[in-house]
């Protein structure tokens, strides 16, 4: 197992749904919500002990040392379970699948996304054959961090040829929600992923009232969380997730988030604010 | 480097700025057709570089002007320098590639009197700091310390309750007199056509016009990622340029194509009529052909410095102008930081290191360049000289 923090912390929330071992059509978490909040610690441990200094295969020993090193906080672990589990629900509707449980490998975008393409290649490679070896034909992403990395870059570095597809794309929630809220889009879905326009649908579809800005809220200039600078400049990325929060709370005190890093980057600074995650709402 | 209340300066100018190009492309919907078509013709020209710098620099020979060719900063200056010489009086349009080269403290300390004439490049002299905008370049600046500022150095009956007319009205006063004394005015160029040798100039103020005519020498000094096939995509660019930089349409377009001459009396023609005597201009490459020569960075040249992504992008939005090496900053002179030093330049890999790739310049650009990917192979070529 090439990332193995994939302990129980990535799959304890599908423990009790038994899900199917077997399926070529997987759930794919990519462990992304459960330590999206501990990403800094794991890149600030990656930089010291190795990827900067170009020891690249020692990745595999410093992605070990790391899953003993952090102890995700309960609450939060609750919090993310519960999106993971709607989503599961939410698709079992439309859909059937299954999931790798403790063989859920990582996906490495971390390591693409801070630059380390090197290390990246060697990597998405093994990722290739784990899902090669478990006869997986679909995968259907639920973050834009992993869903950009498998549809966009490992077709270009691996032999990769699975298919990718977003829960986005595939649910169709009946349920409704009394809310008016805004938006705080992921850039990658926003802008390199073509799907500005999918999460308001389903906004709309469940019934929120969604409240948008000329300039706040729109695709060309939107704005990011601050997470992916958070382990390089901590205090670019906090002021960058203020500026964000202090902008959209001119629209809603309610502000709905697509990304689990989006989540944890902004509830770090939130005051006064609610961040939900969509899926917090099927 | 910057004196500057960041968030109050960028706070001010932000939304307002994105608002009025948001209008200006809204009523004028032939801009996105021409900002196309342009970036097809330049990509012609960045695919054939040395065949369009040498049809160029023909051209502008045929019209009476010379044409040089640099190979880097030095050469530039070595060439500018022997034109100039000493003790000259120089009045200068603004130019990013000048300042790339150096220019304006060459020829100062060569000897010569050197004025800035856009006003904020005026202000950003007076006050020794780097421009913080491709087309803003006192953009840091509030009004009340561009106020402090003038009073400190060229009127003192200037303050901070002053109007921004009062303090325009104070440089125009001040820069009357040293347009019309000048020896020399040098100018950048937006476009330069291949095919004509006629050098394409934006501006509002007036100051390139005066700079361009006036004096009896004219010098423009621009990049060879300027060039575009023909005249007919010069205007297209000066077009997309002004829309996307937020002032359309621009108060002037300068057209500059040789000296001033006139065959008016017996057809003989003599120079100067009215304008410039001489007409030179210099092209610099400084690390552009190798740029154009590379399979990612080569999309940066297709920018034509409209300045537009910047207020699409985070990181410049939180961080301000030092998030660049000078004269390049924001999100395409990041990639323009690589052009000139090189992919795997230390410094210009920690500034490519800070791209949140939010991709609000990609959706922002004229020339649609993919500024996060190119972004992220400087970024990739730098650590990967870390490893090595």
């Amino acid at each position: 197992m090439p990332f193995p923090v994939s302990k129980s912390v990535c799959y304890e929330w599908a423990l009790d749904m038994k899900l199917r071992r077997d399926s070529d059509t997987i759930l794919y978490t990519s462990c992304l919500y459960q330590l999206a909040p501990y990403i800094n610690t794991f890149t600030k441990y990656m930089e010291k002990f190795g990827v900067s200094k170009g020891r690249f295969s020692s990745l595999i020993s410093i992605f070990s040392r790391f899953s003993s090193l952090i102890q995700p906080k309960r609450e939060f672990t609750e919090k993310s379970n519960k999106i993971l589990k709607n989503i599961a629900n939410e698709l079992s509707k439309v859909i059937d699948f299954g999931y790798l449980y403790e063989d859920e490998p990582y996906s490495g975008a971390l390591l693409y996304e801070l630059g380390f393409e090197d290390a990246f290649r060697e990597y998405a490679e093994k990722v290739t054959e784990i899902f090669k070896l478990k006869n997986v034909k679909r995968i259907i992403t639920i973050d834009p961090h992993t869903h950009y990395i498998l549809k966009v870059i490992y077709p270009k570095v691996t032999n990769f040829n699975i298919n990718v597809i977003n829960y986005l794309e595939l649910i169709k929630p009946n349920k409704k929600v009394n809310l008016s809220a805004t938006i705080h889009d992921s850039c990658l879905y926003a802008r390199f992923l073509d799907m500005y326009n999918l999460p308001r649908r389903i906004l709309d579809d469940i019934g929120v009232s969604r409240k948008e800005h000329d300039i706040i809220t729109s695709k060309d200039v939107g704005g990011c969380c601050g997470g992916p600078i958070e382990s390089l400049a901590p205090e670019i990325s906090s002021k960058i997730a203020e500026k964000r929060i202090r902008d959209l709370s001119k629209i809603s005190n309610n502000i709905i988030v697509v990304c689990p890093i989006c989540l944890a980057n902004l509830s770090r600074v939130a005051s006064n604010v609610n961040i939900i995650d969509l899926a917090e709402l099927l | 480097m910057y004196d500057t209340l960041w968030d109050e300066a960028i706070t001010r100018v932000l939304e307002p700025t994105i608002i009025k190009t948001k209008n200006i492309l809204n009523n004028y919907k032939y801009l996105y057709d021409i900002a196309d078509k342009l970036r097809k013709a330049k990509e012609e020209v960045i695919k054939n570089l040395d065949y369009y710098i040498d049809q160029t620099m023909k051209s502008i020979e045929r019209t009476g002007g010379t044409s040089y060719l640099a190979r880097d900063a030095d050469e530039a200056k070595r060439i500018i320098g022997e034109l100039v010489g000493s003790g000259k009086k120089i009045v200068m349009g603004k130019s990013m590639v000048a300042y790339e080269v150096g220019l304006r403290p060459f020829l100062i300390a060569k000897g010569n009197e050197v004025w800035e004439t856009d006003l904020g490049e005026f202000l950003i002299q007076l006050a020794n700091e780097p421009p913080s905008h491709l087309i803003a370049p006192a953009i840091h600046m509030t009004k009340e310390r561009a106020a402090k500022l003038l009073k400190e150095k060229i009127d003192q009956n200037l303050d901070e309750t002053k109007s921004p007319e009062e303090l325009v009205n104070s440089v125009r006063n001040f820069l009357r007199s040293k347009f019309f004394n000048a020896d020399i005015g040098i100018s950048g160029a937006n476009v330069v056509a291949a095919d004509t040798g006629a050098a394409l100039m934006i501006e509002n103020e007036g100051n390139i016009r005066m700079t361009s005519v006036i004096p009896p020498m004219h010098i423009i000094i621009t990049g060879i990622d300027k060039i575009v096939p023909t005249l007919e995509f010069a205007f297209y660019e000066v077009m997309v340029q002004s829309a996307f930089g937020s002032l359309y349409p621009p108060t002037y377009v300068n057209l500059s194509a040789g000296p001033s001459s006139t065959a008016d009396i017996e057809h003989n023609r003599v120079r100067p009529a009215q304008g410039p005597k001489e007409f030179h201009l210099i092209l610099v490459d400084n690390g552009r052909s190798k740029a154009a020569k590379d399979p990612v960075l080569w999309e940066a040249l297709l920018c034509i410095r409209c300045g537009r992504c910047f207020f699409h992008c985070p990181i410049y939005k939180t961080v301000g102008p030092s998030w660049g090496i000078p004269p390049y900053n924001g999100p395409t002179g990041v990639m323009w930081n690589a052009v000139i030093h090189g992919v795997t330049d230390e410094k210009v890999g920690k500034t490519a290191l800070l791209c949140v790739h939010a991709g609000g310049c990609k959706e922002s650009c004229p020339m649609k360049i993919n500024i996060p990917e190119v972004i992220h192979y400087i970024k990739a070529s730098y650590l990967k000289t870390l490893a090595k």
